[in-house]
């Protein structure tokens, strides 16, 4: 297999070697960490792996070998947590039930657009259930002009709007209470469609500049944008100059328009918390991604210390990017909490959930590729519009500004308010749109150079970890077997497609924890970060028994609470980059005073001693051994302790070049079966070729790539938020109407992974969550069209779409 | 007549009383006995995140069936046995499914994770030697939005299928029986502000109707338990019917089907499998294993959606509905039953009793079509029902019935008065195809476009003719034309993946 690839592949090999003066080190760093220059695995396990040098601070543990050297890390591991999630023992913050605690409801606007006049509780205050009532002075979620900061209620945008919440000893009642607010509002003309909101005289969503603060996990677009009408942007990148010369210079052009639909997250769980405030201290058991982004937010709006407010996430049961910070209902129900003196629950039902709390935005591109005759590109151009609702970061260039080599990219991004509900990030935000146009435009630029889709991708993508996972997949979905366009005869055509993901390797450095081992051999693990479902607390867990020469069921992970050490928020793909060099530099720090406290008693010196196999020995004499049990008994003290923090990137521009080598990548093979009599698509079979760097769960990095191709083929046949022109509403608030995939829409998933290394962390390993979902529904549309031999440019493609693009071809034929 | 609810939960006895009666099963279970494994997502029945198993007693056994506990109220399960997640384990350690659910990763965020679990013990409490098919129909009604179920079908290939155990196993059937069954005959009356009644003869029945005629009827709650959460409803008085012996059971008498209004989707589906597999066929795809154990072929028609999937086929094949109320019973022709959208004949004191489906005879032919934009747990946007009896290879009666076009199921009167007594060919049905396109006046909505269901039902003849015949003859530019057709989804089921949603024994 390796052979293939050799070490002369072009472009993206790590053929610079670092300019670090050679100082004379033992390479074995485990026997000396203490030294400031390193020797790391750098390349492609199976394909190339070379030996290279970083300087490292001091602190840092020593490198780790390849995974195939590690006894745990890289080892298929089951969830360390699986056992309370499957029994039903596992407790959300849906499920928290603490005594006295009330249920609180939101009450929404009724109106799409609308100045509120006022605001009549006197109702609501005389039920017999109401214990409190407060009303927001703005949205927090969405933008915000300057000038209505001043007022004292929310402009309303959209239906469905957090304006306030109620309070009552039941969810029925606070339901019912919540239905005794009146407001009276002023009407204001609106617009939900963005091809309408852009027309000059549309109704105006926002007078005046607007911004929506971004939370940790993205939403929000870039600040200081100009504005016309509905239309924030363009945002430009590159020169639109340079790119038109370019053109002119291209052999074949292709140009295509797409159309993408909004998306709603859809976690199981709703947004929500239970808020208890006490005189000195909040408590908050949050449903989020970020309970360091709660804890700020609330201790910023209510005027406390950090130290004074406590966020805790035990189990959280997803979200996808939408949940950080404390939110309107956050905000909401600690509010409650406070006046009604007791503990609030506020849990979104299903219909705020798709309202209120964040989405996908949508897209209408215009994509322009210009290459010579051999494949090679001179000259890309993007231009999208996309709306967020009332929220800001519709953009969709980032695939096409940074996944293939092109000498002049150009893009423009513009927002497109509507009286909809705000978007938020959501897995790999802008870039499932983005690849959707792209990979889209690329295999229509291979049909026009009569190239292999393949072949031209080798040609223009330097990256050496998507080479590998083209060849990879290629053989695994039977590439070679791949039939022209629309070649089957019969109703029903199979059709296979690629396509190709870039995300970033993004980390936070706000990124600590404890390690600690007491006299009775327990080993605790303390962080602030959460689990979001993605498996970081099985992954913690293997860092540290590898470290400890222990199994991962030794270690006590205890997590999602901000009374342990700051953690890093779960988004972005970020938190596995983050959080686990640390964990491997306190555990070694750990497995220092540890081997300190015991060596007297097994008569030699501590660097000496070797811990494997859940062993304590001299490494010259393995026979003389300790249990590591036995050993903590031997400590001189109850508790040694550790302290782990996050380095920069060792070297940061070191490592592999190129243009794809600056992220990550994942290519994504399927099979498609279309129905041409009733336009019916299902994806038989999905071919998933990703990297993190180096995968330290293997098992949990699958479930997160399994995740984003379920994602990914969800969206683009089935899900679609459906705003009604007339009335604004959105009218497929529900998981009936709002179709996610099932498990019978699901294919067989073969996700694969390669072990990249590049020698920037003590573990080296990156994030997956998001580049798992940004290529699955151009691989969809590519497979589509090479099943048809039609290109369905928009999605969701249901049937009535795929009946009439074929409709329209036939008539385009005769 | 008692004032209390008798349930039992995880083998616990369990006497509920005044307002709690009124509680969905979810709530009492999450609320009143802090059993927060059975998760609420969704509230409709759409997700399976709240799936239990409910065990109701026939004759001295427990037959266990899934239910989505959000939309079940407790007023309906009187004298039955809840097994939740919690209940689930062998002695305290994991049974064999939850410990192929950890060894294979079948869980990532977790919050759909008990729900899943509950519905592939039930299927094991079926069947033992299942295949991937097997595990993916099981799972229709549970969705995941984390795992692309992949992991979660490798974990039920991978249960160790020697050391399961029945659910009568864990929870010995003698002592909840023998009490369920002293208790079962009795009929239940709570008021608090509301009041339910729970009747066990059709003549209390129809006298609680007659003294409360705005009393809303309630069979599996599949319809109501949806509204009502939705806030659509909230009735003063309630007539729970889950109780009453005499509505249940399915036989075929007189050449036609009689089905008891308790009759279950579920029991349907297994009924029809071989007197009319047209009928089976089509119900396969109806809703999801928990929803058809609860749904009612009753409710169905008291429900009368214009695009109820059990309805269609009454009509095409001139089916009855039998009413009983304090002055006896009736049977209504099923195309003099409503009168309008959601309206009926039914009197305020009348309650569907029965309802009865002639089978077709030789040279009849019955085809039935579902047509949605998912084929699993997905409300129809179409529906089409069409019987035919042939003379030769002429046309002698057809009855063709759309659903999805108009506010109520539309017998198309124009379409059949051209096809009897034509020839049956491709073209005499594709011309019959352009009346029925004039004859309907769909509207657009979320499950579809007019203009697609103009389309559906213009092409539908047509397939239909394909279907028949087997040949798409005398017409060069074919069915396939790349307008549209239907789906047919009653034409492809794959034979390996039957019988996992009808009961448990
Ligand atoms: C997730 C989900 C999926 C679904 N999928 C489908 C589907 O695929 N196809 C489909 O057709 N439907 C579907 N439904 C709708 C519903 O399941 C059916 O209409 C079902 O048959 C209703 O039966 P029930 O016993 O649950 O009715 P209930 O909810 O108990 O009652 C429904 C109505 O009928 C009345 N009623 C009930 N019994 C009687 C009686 N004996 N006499 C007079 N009136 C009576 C009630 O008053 C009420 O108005 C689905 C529902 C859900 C929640
Ligand atoms: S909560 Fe979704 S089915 Fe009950
Ligand atoms: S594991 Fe998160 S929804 Fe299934």
């Amino acid at each position: 297999m390796a052979e293939k690839t050799t070490t002369e592949a072009p472009a993206a090999a790590p053929t610079e070697k670092p300019p670090v003066p050679q100082a004379a080190l033992p390479k074995n760093g485990a026997e000396k960490p203490k030294t400031d220059t390193q020797t790391y695995p750098v390349g492609i396990a199976g394909v190339k792996i070379e030996e290279e040098e970083r300087k490292v601070p001091a602190t840092e543990a020593p490198p780790l070998p390849i995974n195939e050297k590690l006894a745990v890390i890289g080892k298929p591991t089951p969830r360390v947590d699986g056992r309370a999630k499957v029994t039903g023992a596992a407790k959300y913050s849906a499920d928290i039930n603490l005594p006295g605690m009330l249920f609180a409801k939101l009450i929404t606007s009724t109106v799409p657009h609308a100045i509120i006049k006022s605001i009549d509780t006197s109702a609501a205050e005389k039920h017999p259930a109401f214990r409190a009532i407060h009303m927001l002075d703005r949205d927090r979620s969405a933008a915000q002009t300057e000038e209505e900061k001043k007022d004292n209620w929310p402009r309303v945008r959209y239906v469905g709007q957090p304006l306030g919440a109620v309070c009552a000893p039941t969810q029925a009642h606070a339901d019912d209470i919540a239905r005794l607010v009146k407001i009276t509002y002023e009407q204001k003309p609106f617009v939900v469609d963005p091809d309408k909101a852009k027309e000059p005289n549309a109704p105006i969503i926002f007078q005046g500049n607007a911004e929506q603060a971004g939370t940790a996990g993205g939403g929000g677009g870039p600040k200081d944008v100009k504005q016309n009408g509905n239309v924030r942007g363009p945002v430009a990148k590159g020169e639109a100059d340079k790119a038109e010369i370019a053109f002119n210079s291209a052999d074949v052009t292709v140009e295509l328009d797409f159309r993408t639909q909004v998306q709603t997250h859809c976690a199981l769980e709703t947004h929500g918390l239970v808020a208890d405030w006490k005189p000195d201290m909040l408590t908050v058991w949050a449903s989020t991604q970020g309970t360091s982004s709660v804890r700020d937010e609330l201790a910023a709006v209510f005027n406390l210390k950090k130290s004074q407010v406590r966020v805790i996430t035990e189990y959280m049961g997803g979200g996808f990017g939408a949940k950080f910070g404390a939110g309107n209902y956050g905000v909401l129900a600690t509010h409650l909490s406070k006046k009604a003196n007791a503990p609030v629950r506020l849990m979104l039902d299903r219909r705020e959930e798709h309202l209120c709390v964040g989405n996908r935005p949508s897209s209408i591109q215009k994509l322009k590729i210009g290459a010579k005759k051999d494949g090679t590109l001179v000259a890309m151009r993007l231009q999208s519009y996309g709306t967020a609702g009332v929220g800001t970061g519709a953009g969709a260039s980032g695939p096409t500004q940074n996944l293939y080599t092109c000498p002049a990219i150009y893009t423009e991004d513009s927002d497109v308010f509507t009286n909809a509900g705000p978007s938020s990030a959501f897995r790999a935000p802008g870039h499932p749109q983005g690849a959707f146009s792209l990979e889209q435009g690329i295999d229509s630029l291979a049909e026009k150079l009569k190239m292999d889709p393949l072949a031209l991708r080798d040609k223009i993508d330097d990256s050496e970890a998507r080479r590998e996972e083209r060849r990879i997949g290629a053989e695994r979905i039977g590439w070679k077997d791949r039939k022209p366009a629309g070649s089957d005869a019969g109703p029903i055509k199979r059709g296979i497609g690629v396509a190709q993901a870039i995300w970033y390797r993004i980390m936070n450095r706000d990124s600590h924890c404890d390690v600690r081992i007491t006299q009775d051999g327990s080993v605790e693990f303390l962080s602030g970060v959460q689990d979001i479902g993605t498996g970081i607390r099985t992954a913690l867990a293997q860092i540290v028994a590898e470290t400890l020469g222990l199994k991962p069921t030794d270690i006590t992970v205890k997590i999602g609470d901000t009374n342990y050490p700051q953690g890093p928020n779960s988004g972005g793909s970020v938190t596995t980059n983050s959080i686990s060099p640390v964990a491997r530099n306190a555990a070694w720090a750990a497995r220092e005073q540890f081997l300190g406290q015991v060596a007297p008693a097994l008569g030699v010196s501590a660097d000496e001693l070797e811990m494997a196999d859940g062993r304590v020995f001299p490494k010259n004499n393995p026979n003389q051994s300790l249990t590591f049990k036995q050993a903590a008994k031997k400590m001189k003290v109850e508790q040694v302790a550790a302290r782990g923090d996050r380095s920069d990137d060792y070297e940061s521009k070191k490592g592999p070049r190129g243009k794809g080598a600056g992220g990550l990548g994942g290519v994504q093979f399927c099979q498609v079966a279309v129905d041409t009599s009733t336009g019916h698509i299902k994806v038989e079979k999905v071919v998933a070729v990703h990297d993190c760097g180096r995968p330290i769960n293997p098992m949990g990095v699958k479930s997160q790539v399994n995740g984003g191709v379920i994602q990914g083929i969800s969206y683009a046949l089935f899900e679609n938020r459906i705003l009604d022109r007339n009335t604004g509403v959105m009218v497929n608030t529900n998981l009936e109407q709002y179709k996610i995939a099932g498990s019978r829409e699901m294919p067989e998933i073969d996700a694969q992974l390669i072990e990249q290394y590049w020698g920037k962390s003590s573990t080296d390993a990156a994030g997956i969550g998001e580049p798992a979902t940004v290529a699955t529904a151009a691989c969809v549309a590519n497979a589509v069209y090479n099943a048809i031999g039609v290109r369905i440019t928009q999605i969701p493609m249901t049937p009535a779409v795929v009946l009439e693009a074929l409709a329209s071809k036939q008539k385009a034929s005769a | 007549m008692r004032d209390f609810l008798i349930i039992y939960v995880n083998g616990r006895r369990h006497e509920v009383r005044g307002r709690r009666a009124f509680q969905s099963l979810s709530h009492f279970l999450r609320y009143d006995l802090g059993l927060i494994g059975t998760k609420v997502v969704c509230a409709e029945g759409d997700c399976g995140s709240c799936t239990v198993f409910v065990g109701r007693h026939e004759g001295d056994k427990l037959t266990y069936r899934t239910v989505t506990s959000c939309i079940q109220f407790l007023y309906q399960l009187d004298c039955t046995h809840i097994v939740t997640i919690e209940g689930l384990k062998y002695d305290g350690q994991l049974n064999p499914v939850q410990q192929a659910m950890v060894k294979c990763q079948g869980s990532q965020c977790g919050f759909c994770t008990p729900g899943i679990v509950v519905s592939m013990c039930a299927m094991f409490e079926k069947k033992r030697d299942v295949n991937a098919d097997d595990l993916r129909g099981a799972l229709v009604g549970n969705l995941c939005r984390c795992t692309g179920y992949d992991s979660i079908v490798k974990s039920g290939l991978a249960v160790d299928t020697t050391t399961l155990r029945r659910l009568d196993d864990l929870y010995p059937p003698d002592a909840i029986v023998s009490d369920l069954i002293k208790t079962a005959g009795e009929s239940v009356r709570v008021t608090d502000q509301k009041t339910f009644f729970k009747a066990v003869t059709i003549d209390e029945a129809a006298r609680f109707r007659a003294e409360n005629p705005d009393c809303m009827i309630i069979s599996g709650g599949t319809d109501v338990g949806v509204q009502m959460n939705k806030c659509l409803r909230d009735p003063r008085s309630i007539l729970s019917l889950a109780g009453m012996q005499a509505l249940r059971g399915i036989e075929v008498k007189d050449d036609a089907i009689v089905a008891g209004a308790n009759a279950t989707i579920a029991e349907m589906e297994a009924f029809t499998r071989d007197v009319l597999p047209e009928y089976s066929r089509l119900l396969y795809y109806f809703g999801s294993p928990p929803i058809k154990n609860a749904a009612t072929i009753g409710g169905n028609v008291g429900n009368g959606s214009p695009i109820a999937d059990s309805i269609p086929a009454i009509y095409a094949m001139n089916g009855e509905v039998e009413l009983v109320g304090t002055s006896g019973s009736r049977r209504v022709n099923i195309h003099d039953y409503y009168t309008g959208y959601k309206k009926t004949v039914q009197k305020p004191d009348e309650l569907i009793a029965r309802v009865i489906i002639p089978l077709p005879k030789a040279g009849e032919t019955l085809k039935l079509y579902k047509i949605s934009r998912r084929k699993d747990l997905d409300i129809s946007a179409f529906t089409a029902a069409i019987w035919m009896r042939h003379r030769g290879n002429s046309i002698d009666d057809v009855r063709i019935v759309y659903g999805g076009v108009a506010a109520n199921i539309l017998r198309l009167r124009q379409t059949e008065d051209f096809l009897r007594g034509q020839a049956f060919t491709l073209s005499n049905l594709q011309h019959a195809g352009k009346i029925a396109r004039s004859e309907v006046k769909p509207i657009s909505d979320v499950r579809g476009s007019a203009d697609y269901r103009l389309q559906l039902g213009e092409n539908i003849l047509t397939k239909f003719f394909i279907d028949v015949s087997g040949t798409t003859s005398g017409n060069g530019n074919g069915w396939n034309d790349g307008n549209g057709n239907g789906n047919g989804n009653g034409h492809s089921v794959d034979p390996t993946l039957e019988g996992i949603a009808g009961e448990v024994h």
